[in-house]
């Protein structure tokens, strides 16, 4: 009686235990992680269509591929997202459980919670892929499912129907499918069949299968073992990983002792399971990288003010990405020329840059130049998009937008039915996809805007020739964002004198200068240089002028020496001239 | 037993009234014109074993049914659901085997509510003679400075099967290109690799396959490739490109900064440069063997430094000749000699490629420049070699056309185009006899949607008589395996010689 009282009672621990971890599980990956977040970093492409799957079975690994970029689509919703990434937890757990008990009914005390944590901070991970956990939980799937049905089988029966299942596995989820003759080897000690040839069966599975695959079916060699511990991975997330096999493999060494040396509670090792998920998670996560996927986030949907006040809480965080947005959440805004030397980090680079690394991040700079009005330069950019992340929907409506801007229908027609096959966008396709079939601009304001900047656009670009291009742009599109990004380069750049001379086209689209810029015109015309009159008529703000006597003050007061007016002068740290005179000291800024 | 009977019977007869007609049906009406169909197949000359042309038919109605009649009799019909048209492939290829040298009547009826129209009919001509059986090309997405998943494919044509020859996901994501066969034989050719680790050229023959390294102090590693017929020698281009961009029309266009010709001595694994292919003050590339392997057809322009003056880089004034030059065993190599300026025809000319009796000559002009792949206004020209007369053949669009590539047999040319969208080149195929070149037609696909939607390019299309056998695995075993790779010699005459190339900066000049 007490016996069976005493299971009601641990049966329904581990229910409250796993309802309460599942629960705290969704909890993280909903309000801390983000599951919106791994599908920026990760951009799964999938498409809905037969040619598409059939691509993935002709490869070792492509199945848990195709897969895993299936269920990658639902992150696209953070409670979906947070809900299958607990879903996929917690049938971790279960299938371990599920092993451990198949294996050796004496473990007993919830040691799967233990293997799940730091799977579970893998899983939080923005970078790691998604199909090494599939794949793992395909593995110990597999694993049960072998176990339960060969289990009254014969010995060479048995053999023979793993070498053939290790095959089919490898050919699912690639290099991870050689865990399962670990597994087995691990059971067939419990059940005391250590016979050699038997362990020399399982062991020569593991080694031969690849080879065997891969003369099935082509792949690269290199990678043939290399799966099991992923190269793609960095080295902190491989740390995990390996802890993961090894706290899942762990039990069963310890269970080759007798369990009852070890009285533990049921609550014991769920609880080291979730202080190996803490530990783990400050050992991997990252804030500053989800401030950039969330600044992306921001600026891929174009929420500017979020994106000025997530950049203004974290002035830690310099990330290219995290410079070239705000910027433009600063432009959209219509702060820019306000606000432009808060942050010049990086110089003019941070701007705007047209060099090889602007290629890590083509689709922001792709963004950029729409926004400028340089169809050809974002089309250019997008097109390097596609070989960083892939056919991915962003880099497809990108593609689809500039060629019609460039009234390339037929292009961006087929564009527009590739985009069609992620069955994402939907609106924004079917609106767009009208204006191709109508092969005309004309209700599209922003469309017939680039197309008329796409004709007069006349020059060369060429790599690493940023402030070159600008100009061009500046020159052949003439618009704010175009003019105001080009005076603004020339500043952080500290071209005053080619600030001045490209002053009077932007002067010409805005009546008022910001007030960057008047710091600007202000130094000009107090710097001894030659001026013309329009230069001396150009109308500045008298708090403006204040500010620069009591600038000029200050550093006079220090005998004009810079360094020792350093301090002094830091009110001033968010000004030309302040930038300005401390531009060859970063160090010092 | 007898509900069982009367449910199948029951769905027998669903299942006929789903299919329609079983016959061609009698037409109320004619409609004076041919139909529009896509891709395009009216009034084109097919070789004997090509794949069924389907087709979508881009009309408006209910129901489509089509007819084919050949000159002696044999037909073959097929109805249309969808508007998709899909010929049975074993009736395709009895009807193309029974109707070889005679014209295909194709009739189109559609079926308006309830009014059969007909369509004219158009005519597709069955050629006597067969194009080679493989075609090989590299798929790669329209890649600008980086490129993602790339590989060689072949494509027999006589169905839709294609498999890979190499892809780059076999050998760590690098860049594949410039496969090239020894005549048509799939059992020589040649791949280049880029890339640290994997990078090579990769040559198979002889059941074997070589990793060459052909960079020696004298030479970068060879680019475009010429087999000599007689399989000794591989005549590389050794290029320095580099990319810049338009801000109007295709972005894409491509430096030459200095490039030469240098032969590679399979046999001896030797590289020499004869100095009328290796002239500093010139720039030669596109090498192509006439068939008998005494001349080597090339192209050229001034070196680079000709184009920079104080206001930067003059692309459009690149503008490259074609040249050939004589080798007798001998004697050695001869002068190089003018064949056609490009100043003549007014643009540059690029890509040559003789015809298997010697007698003809295809190459492309754009109007400047040595990727005629980038240029809109590349179109293909032919040339008699024994009359001097050129001709802009009669294939051309107005985006890119450009590779084109003779069949063994000399009467199919295969091309690819930009024609459908100038973004993405395809293969085309051409029927060619007594100089004559006819009307081009898409290279066949299972779907006739398929270039809607399929968004790789095709590359370099060439022939080959038959499949390469050999695997990708152990390709890409040997692209890897450093210690097997050879590195070309160099031809000891050329020690002292070294290649000094400008590296400098130049801004290009306004357009």
């Amino acid at each position: 009686m007490n016996r069976a009282m005493h299971e009601r009672n641990s049966a329904a621990t581990t229910f409250l235990l796993c309802g309460g971890l599942a629960a705290a599980l969704f909890v993280y990956f909903l309000l801390i992680v983000d599951p919106r977040l791994i599908y920026m970093a990760q951009r799964p492409v999938f498409f809905c269509q037969w040619d598409f799957f059939a691509s993935h079975l002709g490869r070792p690994g492509g199945p848990i591929d195709w897969l895993s970029k299936f269920i990658g689509q639902f992150f696209t919703s953070a409670v979906f997202g947070a809900l299958l990434l607990t879903c996929l937890i917690t049938a971790f757990a279960f299938i371990v459980r599920k092993l451990y008990k198949l294996f050796d009914r004496r473990v007993h005390w919830n040691g799967e919670w233990l293997a799940a944590a730091p799977l579970a901070v893998l899983t939080g991970e923005y970078f790691f892929p998604l199909r090494y956990i599939l794949a793992l939980l395909l593995v110990l799937s597999i694993a049960v499912v072998n176990n339960h049905i060969s289990r009254s089988w014969k010995e060479y029966q048995q053999a023979l129907f793993f070498l053939v299942l290790v095959g089919f596995l490898y050919y699912l989820v690639q290099a991870i499918a050689l865990l399962l003759p670990f597994i087995q080897l691990a059971n067939r000690e419990n059940l005391r069949t250590k016979r050699l040839p038997t362990l020399v069966a399982f062991f020569a599975a593991a080694a031969v299968t690849p080879f065997l695959i891969s003369r099935m079916i082509p792949q690269d060699p290199q990678s043939l073992f290399s799966g099991l511990v992923p190269e793609s991975i960095t080295a902190k997330q491989r740390a995990l990983w390996i802890a993961c096999i090894a706290l899942f493999i762990a039990p069963f060494a310890i269970s080759k002792f007798r369990v009852e040396r070890f009285p533990m509670s049921s609550l014991t090792l769920p609880c080291l399971g979730l202080l190996t998920a803490v530990a783990g998670w400050f050992y991997l996560f990252d804030a500053k990288v989800k401030t950039v996927l969330q600044v992306e986030f921001f600026a891929e949907n174009r929420q500017w003010a979020p994106l000025l006040r997530l950049t203004d809480s974290r002035p830690d965080v310099n990330h290219r990405l995290v410079i070239l947005h705000r910027y433009r959440a600063l432009f959209f805004s219509g702060q820019l020329g306000e606000r432009l030397f808060e942050r010049p980090l990086e110089g003019p680079n941070g701007l705007y840059r047209s060099d090889r690394a602007a290629l890590e991040n083509p689709l922001d700079y792709c963004d950029l130049l729409i926004d400028l009005g340089h169809v050809n330069g974002a089309l250019h950019k997008a097109y390097e998009a596609w070989a960083v992340e892939g056919e991915t929907p962003r880099v497809l409506q990108r593609l689809a937008f500039l060629h019609l801007a460039k009234k390339e229908f037929a292009a961006a027609e087929k564009y527009l039915s590739r985009l069609e096959k992620t069955g994402k966008m939907r609106p924004w396709l079917k609106r767009y996809q009208e204006i191709c079939q109508q092969r005309s601009l004309q209700k599209d304001a922003e469309l017939l805007r680039l197309s008329l900047f796409a004709e007069k656009a006349d020059f060369l670009m060429r790599p690493g020739f940023a402030l070159a291009e600008l100009k061009e742009i500046a020159r052949t599109q003439p618009n704010r964002a175009a003019l105001e990004y080009l005076l603004a380069y020339e500043l952080l750049d500290g071209r005053l004198d080619a600030f001045m001379t490209d002053l009077p086209a932007y002067l010409q689209l805005n009546a008022e200068l910001p007030r960057n810029f008047e710091e600007a015109v202000i130094l000009y015309l107090n710097s001894g240089l030659p001026t013309t009159a329009e230069q001396r008529e150009i109308a500045v703000r008298r708090s403006t002028l204040e500010a620069f006597a009591d600038f000029i003050r200050i550093l006079q007061r220090h005998g004009n020496d810079k360094r020792s007016a350093y301090k002094e002068l830091g009110k001033y740290g968010r000004t030309f001239w302040f930038y300005f005179l401390y531009l060859d000291k970063g160090a010092e800024k | 037993m007898k509900k069982l009977a009367a449910l199948a019977l029951f769905s027998m007869l669903i299942l006929l009234s789903a299919c329609g007609p079983m016959h061609p049906p009698k037409a109320d009406s004619s409609l004076g014109r041919p139909p529009v169909i896509d891709p395009d197949y009216t009034d084109v000359i097919v070789p004997p074993n090509i794949a069924p042309l389907n087709f979508c038919i881009l009309e408006t109605g209910d129901d489509f049914w089509v007819q084919i009649r050949s000159t002696s009799g044999n037909s073959l019909d097929c109805r249309a659901g969808n508007r998709k048209v899909f010929f049975d492939l074993k009736k395709w290829r009895r009807l193309l085997r029974q109707s070889q040298g005679e014209t295909l009547q194709v009739t189109l009826y559609g079926r308006v509510k309830a009014q059969w129209q007909k369509f004219e009919p158009f005519n597709i001509i069955v050629a006597q003679e067969p194009a080679d059986d493989y075609i090989v090309y590299r798929l790669i997405h329209p890649a600008h400075l980086l490129w993602r998943e790339m590989g060689i494919y072949q494509r027999r044509i006589a169905d839709f099967c294609e498999s890979t020859v190499l892809h780059n996901r076999l050998i760590g994501g690098q860049c594949i290109n410039c496969h090239h066969f020894c005549g048509y034989d799939p059992s020589r050719f040649i791949l280049h690799i880029r890339g640290s680790r994997v990078g090579g050229t990769l040559i198979v023959g002889e059941g074997k396959v070589t990793k060459v390294n052909t960079a020696t102090s004298f030479n970068r590693a060879g680019a475009y490739p010429a087999w000599s017929p007689d399989g000794r020698q591989i005549a590389f281009s050794v290029n320095q490109l580099e990319m810049f961009f338009h801000a109007s029309g295709e972005p894409r266009d491509v430096l030459d900064r200095g490039s030469d010709i240098v032969l590679y001595d399979v046999e001896k694994n030797l590289i020499s440069a004869p100095a009328a292919l290796s002239d500093p003050h010139w720039m030669e590339t596109f090498p192509a063997w006439s068939p008998d392997g005494k001349t080597l057809y090339f192209c050229r322009c001034p070196s680079f430094e000709t184009f920079v003056d104080q206001s930067g880089l003059h692309y459009e004034r690149v503008r490259y000749d074609l040249m050939k030059i004589v080798y007798n065993a001998a004697n050695g190599w001869g002068e190089a000699e003018l064949v056609l300026a490009g100043s003549e025809l007014g643009g540059s000319i690029t890509e040559p490629a003789v015809s298997p009796d010697g007698r003809y000559l295809l190459f492309c002009l754009a109007s400047d420049g040595h990727f005629p792949i980038y240029k809109p206004s590349s179109d293909i020209y032919l040339l008699d070699l024994q009359t001097g007369r050129y001709n802009k053949a009669a294939i051309n669009s107005d985006f890119a056309d450009t590779y084109p590539s003779w069949s063994s047999n000399g009467r199919w040319i295969l091309f690819s185009s930009k024609r459908r969208d100038n973004v993405y080149s395809h293969v085309y195929l051409s029927y060619f006899v007594a100089g004559k070149v006819h009307k081009p037609f898409i290279l066949p696909q299972k779907s006739p949607k398929f270039y809607d939607t399929f968004t790789q390019t095709f590359n370099r299309p060439t022939w080959a008589c038959g499949p390469i056998r050999l695997s990708s695995q152990k390709l890409a075993k040997t692209a890897y395996d450093d210690r097997r790779k050879l590195d070309a010699q160099l031809d000891p005459q050329l020690k002292d010689k070294q290649r000094g190339k400008s590296e400098g900066a130049y801004h290009p000049a306004p357009n």
